[in-house]
């Protein structure tokens, strides 16, 4: 009897065992059949993570290898608000408020996300990072980024533009050369334990490619010269804005580039639209007297006149049409070189009768206007040069004195650069060259010829003389620079604003070159609405030349 | 197969994997060091990249210039007049090693040297 109950007892236990591995078999095999592909995935998710290795932005640099933008690892501040408690999240609003300098309202509402991801500050100060690091607080981790940085500061800011906080490039070389600096994201698949610390076991990756490095043409010294000069100067004058442009006229390379007003590089989601604008590629104006270097390269060429030839200027009153045109101060009869120092209107409008539209259109389009420079800068803008069969009875008393036509500060000086290379058009560029990590060339630029014969070098030789004329005896004398003879031309031009030239309201521009004789440096200064002063020879005169004299001292000393 | 014989395999392929294991172990744990000092590395790398930037932050021209050329100062670029050029005698010319430039007297500093607080010369007559 008792051992019938043994008996009874253990076949029940037994059942009961077989029963329950009959459950687990059914479950395994429905697992596996049912939910292999699930499971496997899940599994795969948790213990197999892709990261993206993102690439190392490349550096620009000036000439001289002074690194101007690049960019230093720091780190990226996140939470996990689902796996935070309600005290948690209390302590890091207490502490992170002040230090991040970020309301508690918006971070409660970042860490009441119901996300297990949510940004709370990327790209960290240093000082920032560690003291956040110090407090330890639970939920909160740092993710390593790249950030951009840029030592000068608002220094050459309208020709680097700079990257967005994804490394984006949004303006300037930033944009323009983004592909190249940019370089290629890669991968990696790691594998990780139950507590997602990563294994050194069947890692696969790809690596990053970093973006290539740009070497300018911008010497940071010159160009710290010019913005400190145009930026006194449209304080004095109180200037709307204002540009300057250096170039090396024997191969175009622009060594400074400036507008006022600026921005700061490392702040310039502080920045409004116009303080952001490159002026000197972008924006367009009747440029006035400068100009009128093309109607003497034209008439010289030409043939038509010599530096001696009498040109009666009406005492300051010329009628054209129906246009009376005048002159700032009357002048009698006057040699061609004089018509040009004094900056006569009339006198030039008389010479430009004598060569006829057509010949002033041509000669306009061989020194490029109404046609962009092609310079690597994004946003330039063509101008507008208008052809003679549109002109009406009165332009040919305007377009040769530079109205009825706009230009960008570019072309002007590519125009200057033209006369001072002794009739040769070169490319203005401000990229030398792309080079890898590795310090090797990668493709190099400047010195392309973009036309060979604008005017023949004789030709260009006398059009210096005549500008030099303007420079020691006419109307640009505070271009004078000790110890050497300077070439240059004013402008003082009218503004239009509403489709009419403005009452009080001007345009003043210098553009010129140093040594006349053996030119180096091109330059261009213009103001926009200068007063009370407002010729180019009074307010844009004076920074050439301190802009001019000192990059030349310098670059004699530094080579 | 005796039972010695099979003894004797057994242990001599139980002692190869473990020899196999232990190498696959050590294999791990370098790798692990070198992770370690690869992130350490990497840091280090960071922080020479901040410094960097407060370097040239300090040297670009903006800071110098700001600083030399205030409105009052008289601080002014050099130019050829400027500069005056010595001739040099016979005796200096072509002999322009660094050694040179440093008073022979001078005794290495052994702090300054486990700093590395030696000047740029002083490094490159080393090399």
């Amino acid at each position: 009897m008792e051992s019938r109950r043994h008996v009874l007892r253990f076949s029940l236990v037994f059942l009961i065992l077989i029963a329950c591995l009959g459950v687990f078999v059914v479950k395994l095999v429905l697992i596996q059949t049912f939910r292999s592909g699930y499971l496997t995935n899940l599994a795969a998710k948790q213990h197999r993570h892709l990261v993206e290795l993102e690439p190392v932005r490349g550096t620009i640099y000036d000439r001289k290898m002074r690194p101007v933008a690049f960019n230093v690892s720091v780190y990226s501040l996140f939470a996990s608000p689902k796996m935070m408690s309600e005290a948690d999240k209390q302590l890091a609003l207490e502490h992170l408020s002040g230090i991040l300098g970020v309301g508690p309202d918006a971070m409660s509402a970042n860490l009441d996300k119901d996300k297990y991801f949510v940004w709370i500050k990327r790209k960290l100060p240093q000082e920032t990072f560690e003291k956040i690091q110090k407090l330890k607080l639970k939920g909160l981790g740092f993710r390593k980024e790249s950030k951009r940085f840029y030592p000068g500061a608002a220094l050459a800011a309208h020709v680097i533009g700079f990257a967005d906080i994804d490394n984006n490039g949004l303006e300037g070389l930033e944009l323009y050369y983004n592909k190249e600096l940019k370089g290629k994201p890669g991968w990696m698949r790691v594998m990780r334990d139950a507590r997602l610390t990563e294994l050194l076991l069947d890692n696969n990756f790809l690596p990053a490619r970093d973006g290539l490095n740009l070497v300018l043409t911008i010497d940071e010294t010159i160009q710290y010269i010019a913005e400190r000069a145009l930026a006194q100067a449209r304080e004095k004058y109180n200037a709307k804005s204002a540009t300057i442009i250096v170039m090396d006229t024997r191969t175009g390379a622009i060594l400074a580039l400036a507008n006022q007003p600026t921005y700061d590089l490392e702040h310039y989601a502080d920045s409004g639209a116009e303080s952001r604008t490159n002026r000197a590629v972008s924006h367009v104006y009747e440029p006035g007297s400068v100009f009128k270097v093309v109607t003497a390269a034209a008439a010289l060429q030409e043939g038509k006149f010599t530096e001696s030839d009498k040109i009666f200027c009406e005492n300051g009153k010329y009628k054209i049409a129906t246009n009376i045109l005048t002159d700032h101060h009357p002048h009698g009869t006057l040699s061609f070189t004089e018509v040009f120092s004094v900056s006569s209107n009339i006198g030039v409008a008389k010479i430009a009768q004598k060569l006829g539209g057509p010949t002033i259109y041509q000669y306009a389009k061989k020194f490029r206007f109404g046609v962009p420079t092609g310079i690597d800068l994004k946003g330039e803008v063509k101008g507008w040069l208008k052809d003679p069969s549109r002109w009406s009875r009165t332009s040919i008393g305007a377009v040769p004195i530079g109205y009825e036509v706009t230009v960008t500060p570019l072309q002007l000086l590519g125009m200057m650069a033209t006369v001072a290379n002794n009739g040769t058009y070169v490319q203005p560029f401000v990229v030398r060259y792309i080079q890898d990590k590795q310090g090797h060339v990668v493709k190099s630029f400047g010195g392309e010829v973009l036309a060979e014969h604008v005017i023949d070098g004789e030709t260009a030789r006398r059009v210096k003389e005549i500008l030099v004329g303007v420079v020691e005896h006419g109307t640009a004398q505070k271009a004078q620079i000790k110890g050497m003879r300077v070439a240059g031309k004013t402008g003082t031009s009218r503004k239009v604003i509403g489709g009419a030239y403005a009452e009080g309201k001007y345009y003043a521009t210098f553009a010129g070159f140093a040594p006349a004789d053996d030119p180096r440096l091109a330059a261009i200064v213009i103001m926009d609405e200068p007063h009370p002063a407002y010729f180019g020879g009074t307010v844009c005169a004076p920074v050439f030349k301190e802009v001019i004299e000192n990059a030349l001292k310098y670059l004699e000393s530094s080579g | 197969m005796s039972l010695v014989r099979f003894m004797r395999y057994t242990f001599s392929t139980t002692f190869l994997i473990l020899v196999y294991i232990h190498l696959q172990m050590q294999i791990v744990d370098l790798a692990y060091q070198g992770q370690r000092k690869e992130a350490r590395i990497k840091d280090l790398i960071d922080k020479n990249g901040g410094t960097f930037y407060a370097i040239s932050k300090l040297k670009s021209a903006n800071h110098l210039g700001d600083k030399l050329l205030s409105e009052h100062s008289g601080m002014q670029f050099a130019g050829g007049n400027d500069i005056i050029y010595v001739a040099a005698n016979g005796d200096m010319i072509g002999n322009n090693d660094l050694e040179q430039a440093l008073p022979v007297e001078q005794k290495p500093n052994i702090l300054a040297s486990l700093l590395s607080f030696a000047t740029q010369a002083e490094a490159r007559i080393r090399e």
